[in-house]
């Protein structure tokens, strides 16, 4: 499935949500930094 | 200025209510893998308060921001931003950059979360719709696989007038959150 991106608008249009197109795809970025710390898996309590 | 009166049964006045500070003025769920919020700066309000929270990523990854002009972001080198950042087993987790197509908002996980609540930010958002550099300070928390907090800044460094911002992850991630953002009235 393709990536999509959602917009919500200030002036009260219904939000929308569609594909990105290839080119908005390529300008996604990848990650910055890991943030390694202990293995502590958060759980929903 | 006086504590406007809102008691019970009172007729709030147009004074009153113009002595409020905070006015919100856009809300809406983080969801795909980018959320646009078009049309919420605005001449009304010199700064806004962004609170973003209740955040869960599918897979590892960060959420960043663009500025927008209606859904279109600008995706030129002209952000900068420096974080500070660290971890309760004592690692540091600094981010900087200093001219790239996207900004950071501090808030990154580590390992996959699809579901489950890892953190929250805030940003004060300074000019956005104003023709001058756009600055940001915002603070975000963390618990991806521990605790990671991060302090700091952004700027997009273009003298123009904006009106919305985007919220972008990484590519095959996807985002959940509620975000409220408010106008500081001027």
């Amino acid at each position: 499935m393709k990536a999509q991106i959602t917009t919500h608008y200030a002036d009260g249009r219904p939000s929308e949500t569609r594909d990105m197109t290839d080119e908005e795809i390529a300008l996604l970025p990848e990650p910055l930094t890991t943030v390694e710390v202990e293995d502590e898996t958060p759980s929903p309590d | 200025m006086p504590v406007p009166d809102f008691s019970p049964g009172e007729v709030l006045t147009a004074a009153a209510m113009d002595s409020i500070g905070l006015w919100k003025v856009a809300e809406g769920t983080l969801s795909s893998t980018a959320t646009n919020f078009a049309g919420c700066f605005t001449s009304d309000y010199s700064n806004y308060r962004i609170v973003v929270d209740q955040i869960s990523l599918s897979a590892s990854g960060e959420i960043f921001w663009r500025i927008l002009t209606g859904t279109t972001p600008e995706t030129g080198n002209n952000y900068r931003f420096a974080y500070l950042g660290y971890t309760t087993s004592a690692a540091t987790a600094n981010l900087n950059n200093n001219g790239t197509s996207l900004a950071a908002t501090g808030f990154s996980t580590s390992v996959g979360v699809d579901g489950i609540i890892v953190g929250s930010f805030t940003m004060d958002v300074f000019g956005p719709a104003i023709a001058q550099r756009t600055f940001v300070q915002n603070h975000a928390m963390a618990f991806p696989n521990g605790n990671a907090m991060r302090i700091g800044g952004s700027l997009h460094n273009l003298t123009t007038a904006y009106d919305g911002i985007q919220f972008l992850t990484n590519t095959a991630v996807t985002m959940a959150g509620n975000v409220k953002i408010y106008g500081y009235r001027k």
